[in-house]
């Protein structure tokens, strides 16, 4: 079996893999069960009558967890209803002669009753709220995710996913699973959002996480091959490992036509002055050989002279030059392109054309305040500086 | 400064710890092998070790977070042992009820700007949190994390600021500015003189610097969709930046469309040598159709077009998104490179969510550019993630990789979790 072959199969095997996984997903989100169908009962009257919750929820007060079953039964129910429960399954049931217990619903949380109840001004609803509004009890009666925030704010208690949550993804909104939220995020954040919902999940650290090229592992030391570059510090997500992969591990290789492409702002995470020349210049981790462009080294990719309109590579810079300074911009040190588009003479006509016509004329511009402006890197002539005499050598550009 | 700096950590951990109520924490260590060739020919096993620990301390409005790492390399060689300090960071919230204080090393996210400083922010809030006030200012951190704060302030910072409107219900308009001038390092090296001689020059650049404003207006409908909007200028080269418009059309409870319009001018910072020469810009316009076939499956399709000076690009994916894995084919074509590529990821939780194993592969042709070679890449991984109880969980990982450098490399990842909360009661 060749190797495309077996990219179909694995392929397939994927997609049906996910679609099973979907449909068992399906199956276990039921419909909430209809328990007025089963049973007469009424919360409201109850407690109007001054019954207490654990009256008829005996095991609440001792339960540690949330699949604890814990609705009423025939016992604590005779504590009351007696009679009735011995002589009138009428009197309960709505269909005495097939009655079935209530579904215990499958719990996603960690959570003890016994714990909550023996704190100080916490009882059955300050979490079951509109319990005595209603017959039946349905999950609308159980707490939000507002409610536990206010005692659980990392203040008064701890708010860490984990400390409740056993199914994450399930917690996933909808909106995180478009095709391009991960494209489509920023602009939620940009203006404001992440305090308004973002923070509903997320602290104030969770962007860093991705937003921070470092946090991928470097390696300073020169080599032939670079280092594979997990992702090790995420820091509240309980997810897979690959999840947590911003790219994932061929992207070393074709990341190139993503930053051509413009499929991505690279710049977001990773500092533009440094990231991209740490491999790719000079002496980086890799080789020049081995990954300097082919086209580099064609006939007219540069053309020298005035008038010779550059080559190849003055199209290619005009077109998007952000990927020529990803390799060429080592941290500004003694960038590639002076090595040509020098101006020694400080004379107008006789160096390679680097500016457009007209460039900055009407800008005072750098070189005027400072020596330190990047002019000077390529107009060297002894006049070319901010204390040169005026007039003279490089000023004549301008000042004729 | 390193004494400043573990001075000011022992200050506020201690008073964090006196005052603490909370104290939450994540202790991770993880472990990763793999084959690195020096040679062509010669490779050599190695095994990065990373210790991470992060903790918070929260008392009612005033909290201490940190996040550092250590790691080592083995054989230790070269030069990658070190202690990163993603964030140390005091925060005060809701001081008189309008303010939010934040000092020390943290992220910011402000509209255009963005950036981890040594440093402060604060942030206002009126008319029940209608209108924010934010202010950043502070040094940049070195890329590598290292726990220094930068000395060099005059010439290394960050600073900015946001203003953010809920003009009325899921409308928001943003204004950002932002500032920052990051250090070069000054050089020697050779020129030719007036007569064409090599005398060697020593170079000294001021900063270069990225000076920008930037508003963006987001509305959000819970039925109709979203409409984003974002203009960048650009102060220091004083003209335009970024102009980006788009959003989604939510045509039925199923099926969306998207769109968005991208011109950018390139970004290049104010001093740099980039910034002389003739360049254009780009124009990107995405559009995209989405399928909701459940809450949890989502199918989808986008296609972009990339216009350069004379030439163009273009993008296309069609994928789906499930509870448990995700099946995306992309591609490219044109001025950008081709590309074909095919991800997968599956994962399913077993007994009780106590162990949830993980399958993924990618693979991938590419040209980069239109005269070189196609290539072939392919990365295999299967793993697991056992979550033994509330503290504690394991993550394991091999990969493998081949293409035209690992012809044949397998690598493993090992991961430990331990996660603790404690209510402290001192006071």
């Amino acid at each position: 079996m060749n190797k495309r072959n077996i990219l179909i199969l694995i392929s397939i095997f994927i997609i049906a893999a996910i679609s099973i996984a979907m449909l068992n997903s399906q199956n276990r989100q039921s419909i909430e069960e209809d328990r007025s169908l089963k049973i007469k009962f009424s919360h409201q009257f109850h407690i109007e009558q001054g019954v207490d919750c654990a009256d008829c929820h005996t095991d609440a007060a001792t339960s540690k967890l949330s699949s604890d079953k814990l609705f009423g039964n025939h016992a604590s129910c005779q504590t009351c209803h007696e009679e009735q429960v011995n002589n009138d399954c009428k009197f309960c049931h709505v269909k005495p002669e097939f009655y079935e217990a209530f579904e215990n619903p499958e719990r996603e949380l960690i959570f003890s009753h016994e714990k909550h109840l023996t704190m100080p001004d916490v009882i059955c609803t300050s979490c079951h709220k509109n319990l005595d509004k209603v017959d039946i009890a349905s999950s609308k009666n159980l707490p939000d995710m507002a409610t536990c925030n206010t005692c659980h704010d990392n203040a008064k208690a701890t708010n860490l996913c984990e400390t409740c949550h056993t199914n994450f993804d399930s917690l996933l909104p909808n909106d995180h699973r478009a095709g391009n939220f991960k494209k489509d995020h920023k602009n939620l954040v940009r203006v404001g959002m992440m305090d308004i919902s973002c923070a509903t999940c997320h602290d104030d650290v969770f962007c860093q996480q991705c937003h921070d090229g470092a946090s991928l592992a470097k390696n300073s030391q020169k080599g032939l091959m670079i280092n594979p570059a997990p992702r090790l510090t995420r820091r509240n997500s309980p997810k897979m490992l690959t999840v947590q992969m911003a790219h994932d591990l061929n992207y070393r290789f074709t990341h190139g036509i993503d930053a051509k492409a413009k499929s991505t702002d690279c710049y977001t995470c990773h500092q533009r002055e440094t990231f991209c020349s740490e491999c790719h210049q000079a002496g980086g981790n890799i080789t020049q050989g081995s990954f300097k462009p082919k086209w580099h080294s064609e006939i007219g990719f540069t053309t020298f002279g005035v008038g010779s309109g550059g080559g190849k590579h003055a199209e290619l810079g005009r077109r998007d030059i952000e990927t020529c300074a990803a390799c060429h911009d080592a941290n500004g040190t003694d960038a590639t392109c002076v090595k040509c588009h020098f101006d020694n003479d400080g004379i107008r006509g006789t160096n390679p054309k680097t500016h457009q016509t007209g460039y900055m004329k009407d800008e005072r511009g750098l070189w005027h305040d400072t020596n330190g402006a990047t002019c000077y890197v390529c107009h060297t002539s002894p006049n070319a500086n901010k204390d040169g005499l005026k007039a003279g050598g490089f000023c004549n550009y301008c000042h004729i | 400064m390193k004494k400043t700096l573990i001075l000011f950590f022992c200050f506020i951990v201690l008073t964090g710890s006196l005052y603490g109520q909370i104290i939450n924490g994540r202790f991770t260590t993880s472990f990763y092998t793999f084959e690195k060739y020096g040679s062509p020919k010669f490779s050599e096993s190695h095994l990065l070790a990373y210790q991470t620990a992060q903790l918070d301390i929260t008392k009612n409005n005033i909290s201490v977070s940190t996040l550092l790492q250590g790691s080592k390399k083995f054989p230790d060689v070269g030069n990658f042992s070190a202690v990163r300090m993603y964030n140390l960071f005091f925060k005060w919230r809701n001081i008189a009820d309008i303010a939010d204080l934040t000092l020390g090393r943290h992220s910011v996210f402000a509209g255009v700007g963005n950036g981890l400083i040594d440093g402060g922010t604060v942030k206002f809030k009126f008319f029940d949190k209608a209108i924010s006030l934010s202010a950043y200012a502070g040094a940049n951190v070195k890329e590598n994390l290292e726990t220094h704060v930068t000395t060099n302030r005059k010439d290394n910072y960050m600073v900015g600021g946001q203003l953010v409107a809920t003009l009325f219900s899921d409308l928001r308009f943003g204004l950002s500015y932002y500032n920052r001038h990051r250090e070069k390092i000054s050089y020697k090296t050779r020129r030719a003189d007036s007569l064409g001689l090599p005398v060697y020059r020593i170079i000294e650049l001021d900063s270069p610097a990225e000076q920008f404003t930037s508003a963006d207006v987001n509305y959000f409908h819970k039925s109709l969709g979203r409409i984003y909007g974002r203009f960048d200028y650009d102060l220091n080269f004083e003209k335009n930046s970024r102009i980006q418009f788009g959003g989604r059309a939510n045509l039925t409870s199923t099926i969306s469309l998207t769109g968005d319009y991208i011109y950018r001018v390139p970004r290049i910072s104010y001093n740099s040598i980039f910034h002389v020469f003739n360049y254009s810009n780009t124009t990107e316009i995405e559009g995209g159709l989405e399928y909701a076939y459940q809450p949890t499956l989502r199918l989808f399709g986008k296609f972009a077009n990339i216009k350069y000076s004379g030439d163009n690009s273009q993008r296309y994916t069609i994928g789906m998104n499930a509870e448990f894995g995700s099946f995306v084919y992309s591609g490219n074509t044109g001025y950008s490179g081709e590309l074909n590529a095919v991800s997968a990821q599956l994962f399913y939780p077993l007994f009780d969510r106590v162990l949830i194993p993980t399958i993924a592969f990618s693979r991938a042709s590419y040209k980069l550019y239109k005269q070189s070679d196609r290539m072939e890449s392919f990365t295999g991984i299967i793993g697991a993630t056992v979550k033994t109880s509330q503290s504690f969980s394991f993550d394991t990982q091999i990969q493998w990789l081949n293409n035209k450098i690992y012809r044949n490399d397998f690598r493993l990842l090992f991961k430990f979790n331990y996660l603790f909360s404690h209510q402290l009661n001192i006071l």
